[in-house]
């Protein structure tokens, strides 16, 4: 009756001896991106190219310490215009977008928030062929 | 980046200084005696120099510059153009206005510096998370412990330079403005730990929650000193004169330490919103109590029938005593076994794709598929992770977690065979659908809504959305896109092994969760637990960090 119980705690100590090192590993993998949300939409498929590109964070921003950037499939950056803060929304950066080709596109965020924190993530989209 | 490495160091001399200076001014304006001007220049010049050095760093840090060098054209934009920029400005301007004032105007002085401590809190975390209260109390925390610990130094000093009765007097009055102090501290710390921390998993298992325990404890150990001071020394003045300058100086260095604390609790995320690594190998899952077995009660009564009526404080305190003493033996607290990641949760949607890659990862080694034998003790998502972690060190994270959610499936399902109800909460996975009006969605979607998931035939239950797990199923309102979802679902139902699905039933609330399955059962079983959910919310569904 004793014996699986006792096995767990032995695994969970071993995983305590063991786990240091393993743990630093996993650590920054399992933190979170800030995203809120986006427009498009994180793994969106478009039919039409947007004109906007839209990035809501957690918490309100610094617009002029924060930057998007925009990949091609191939991890060519896009030229864009620097960023502003959605009328109304200190939590929502904005970027007009030039027109697309159809394809994959990476956007990369790196914020700063007011708190003076900085975080950085990049999810992608894809414009269907017409 | 080394420079981001001298961020907290700048931010704690920073906070130091201004501490002192602030703190200073107020024991000139409210205890009356002019600490040296040598000192209150030296704590504004500190405070300028590193108010400076926080923008340079800041620079380096938002504009990504290799170094200082490069970063030098940005620091006006950082200082005019950021929140934080501004709020170190203000703060640097009212610093330098309260010490021009000091010696004639003091109060307004002192006011003035106090307010100089506020300016930098619109850059704060409490300012980020828009949270007023929390924000109020970090104002109170921060003015409290300016003037408790900026005293501290001055008092050392009056109590060295004034004669006796000069230096008892102030001693008295410091010692009344500082326990008022404390007070407010403990009052905004407690409300700050409560908010920020994420509770027992936060306080522990981040570094936030670390710094905030570490601060705790200095706390403890300056109230000791400002004890000793008050009981033990100040009644035997002319004597223990030295001996009490010694401990003041005692809590003048154990007070930086706390700072220094402060500076960097307050740059590293909030446990709230980090991933909490458990340092311990057991965790609560509960207690209750054990009744007391009946000569302990009677124990009880002893110290009462040995007491005399007029001495009757120390029998009842006694009474108490043992009361505590046997309420906390009475307590049982049940321990399970716990890893370092039994608090965090996936960082991706529990879905049916992800069950179903689990499930598929599961297979792939003998010591993963060991996995597949759940353990009578309870286990969280996160347990299961660490368990496929130490299992399969060559899968990555993502990979982990799949198998985790699909082992947390399963084992949901089997209790669920087994006890009839599911051990904790179950969300219901996520899965791609096509409805009848507005074509392609997600199950996620449609929250607000009671949903009946079924394979198979089932009956209509009005008020409720049909969705048919069965792909082009004409009668439902929704179907599944994907036939595997099936799979998923059977599993989290407890039925993994079964070949024919067809009859099976699960609930899902409008926040949802899953509230009820059934396996070819009467339709009436259905309805009742249909109608059942409405009556028993269960609460906003857990957002997936
Ligand atoms: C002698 C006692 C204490 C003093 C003098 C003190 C001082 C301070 C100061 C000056 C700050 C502001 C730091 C900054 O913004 O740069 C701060 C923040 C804070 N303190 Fe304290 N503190 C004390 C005790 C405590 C205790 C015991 C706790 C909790 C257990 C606590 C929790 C916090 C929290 C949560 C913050 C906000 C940090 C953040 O923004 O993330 N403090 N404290
Ligand atoms: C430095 C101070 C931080 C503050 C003051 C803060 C504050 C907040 C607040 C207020 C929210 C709720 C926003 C909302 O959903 O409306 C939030 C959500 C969240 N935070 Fe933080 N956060 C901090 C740092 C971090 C960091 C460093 C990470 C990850 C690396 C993080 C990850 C998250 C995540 C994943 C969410 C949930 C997002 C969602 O799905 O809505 N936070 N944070
Ligand atoms: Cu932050």
């Amino acid at each position: 009756m004793n014996r699986p119980t006792g096995r767990a705690a032995a695994v969970a100590m071993r995983g305590l001896l063991l786990g240091g090192g393993l743990l630093l590993a996993a650590g920054p993998a399992l933190a979170h991106a800030h995203l809120h949300s986006s427009q498009p939409a994180a793994d969106a498929v478009l039919a039409a190219a947007p004109a906007e590109l839209q990035v809501a964070l957690t918490e309100p921003l610094e617009p002029r310490f924060s930057a998007l950037e925009l990949r091609d499939a191939a991890g060519q950056a896009i030229a864009l215009p620097p960023p502003r803060l959605a009328e109304g929304d200190t939590k929502r950066l904005v970027v007009s977008l030039p027109p697309l080709q159809p394809g994959r596109y990476t956007v990369l965020w790196r914020v700063t928030s007011v708190d003076t924190h900085r975080t950085e993530g990049r999810f992608a989209f894809t414009i269907r062929q017409p | 980046m080394v420079w981001d490495l001298l961020l907290v160091p700048a931010r704690v001399l920073h906070l130091g200084a201004s501490v002192s200076l602030a703190g200073a001014l107020v024991f000139h304006a409210a205890v009356a005696t002019l600490p040296s001007r040598r000192w209150l220049n030296g704590c504004l010049l500190v405070a300028l120099a590193a108010g400076l050095l926080r923008l340079l760093l800041l620079a380096v840090a938002f504009t990504g510059a290799d170094g200082p060098g490069a970063a030098l054209v940005a620091v006006p934009d950082v200082a005019l153009g950021s929140r934080i920029g501004q709020a170190l400005l203000v703060q640097s301007a009212l610093l330098l206005g309260a010490t021009a004032l000091a010696g004639w105007l003091s109060i307004l002085a002192a006011l003035l510096a106090l307010l100089a401590q506020l300016a930098p809190l619109l850059a704060s975390h409490a300012a980020a998370m828009q949270d007023g209260v929390l924000l109020v109390a970090l104002a109170l925390h921060v003015l409290a412990g300016s003037i408790w610990l900026g005293g501290l130094l001055p008092l050392w000093q009056a109590v060295g330079a004034l004669d006796l009765a000069q230096a008892r007097y102030v001693l008295l009055r410091f010692s009344s403005l500082a326990l008022a102090m404390v007070v407010v501290l403990a009052a905004t710390a407690l409300l700050q730990a409560v908010v920020m921390s994420g509770g027992l998993p936060g306080l522990l298992g981040t570094t936030h929650g670390l710094l905030m325990l570490g601060k705790a404890m200095l706390m403890l150990a300056l109230l000791g000193l400002a004890a000793l001071n008050r009981v033990v020394f100040l009644p035997r003045l002319p004597a223990h004169r030295t001996a009490l300058r010694r401990s003041i100086l005692a809590e003048a260095g154990l007070g930086a330490l706390v700072l220094a604390l402060a500076g960097w609790l307050a740059s590293v995320p909030p446990g709230l919103h980090e991933v909490p690594v458990w340092p311990l190998p057991w965790r609560l899952l509960g207690w209750g109590w054990v009744a007391p077995p009946g000569w302990a009660l009677a124990l009880l009564a002893v110290p009462l029938l040995a007491a005399r009526p007029r001495y009757l404080a120390l029998p009842l305190a006694t009474c108490v005593l043992l009361a505590l003493g046997g309420a906390a033996w009475g307590v049982r607290l049940d321990w399970v076994p716990a890893t370092p990641t039994s608090f965090q949760t996936s960082p991706q949607p529990f879905t049916t794709t992800a069950i179903l890659r689990g499930e598929a990862l599961a297979k792939t080694s003998p010591g993963l598929r060991a996995l597949l034998h759940p353990t009578p003790a309870p286990t969280t998502e996160g347990d299961l992770f660490w368990h496929a972690s130490l299992a399969a060190p060559a899968l990555d994270d993502a990979q982990r977690w799949d198998i985790a959610q699909f082992l947390y499936a399963r084992q949901a399902g089997l209790a669920l065979r087994e006890e009839g109800a599911w051990p904790a909460p179950m969300p219901a996975p996520d899965l791609a659908l096509v409805c009848h009006h507005g074509g392609d969605t997600r199950l996620s979607a449609l929250r607000g809504q009671v949903l009946r998931l079924a394979i198979g035939f089932a009956p209509t239950v009005p008020g409720t959305l049909s969705v048919s797990l069965d792909p082009g199923s004409p009668n439902a309102d929704c179907t599944a896109r994907d036939p595997a979802a099936r799979h998923a679902y059977a599993l989290l139902a407890g039925l993994g092994a079964e070949p024919r699905l067809d009859g099976l039933w699960l609930l899902v609330d409008g926040q949802g969760w899953l509230r009820g399955s059934g396996f070819r059962t009467m339709p009436d079983i259905l309805e009742e637990a249909a109608l059942a959910i409405g009556a028993t919310p269960l609460g906003p569904a857990r957002a997936h960090h």
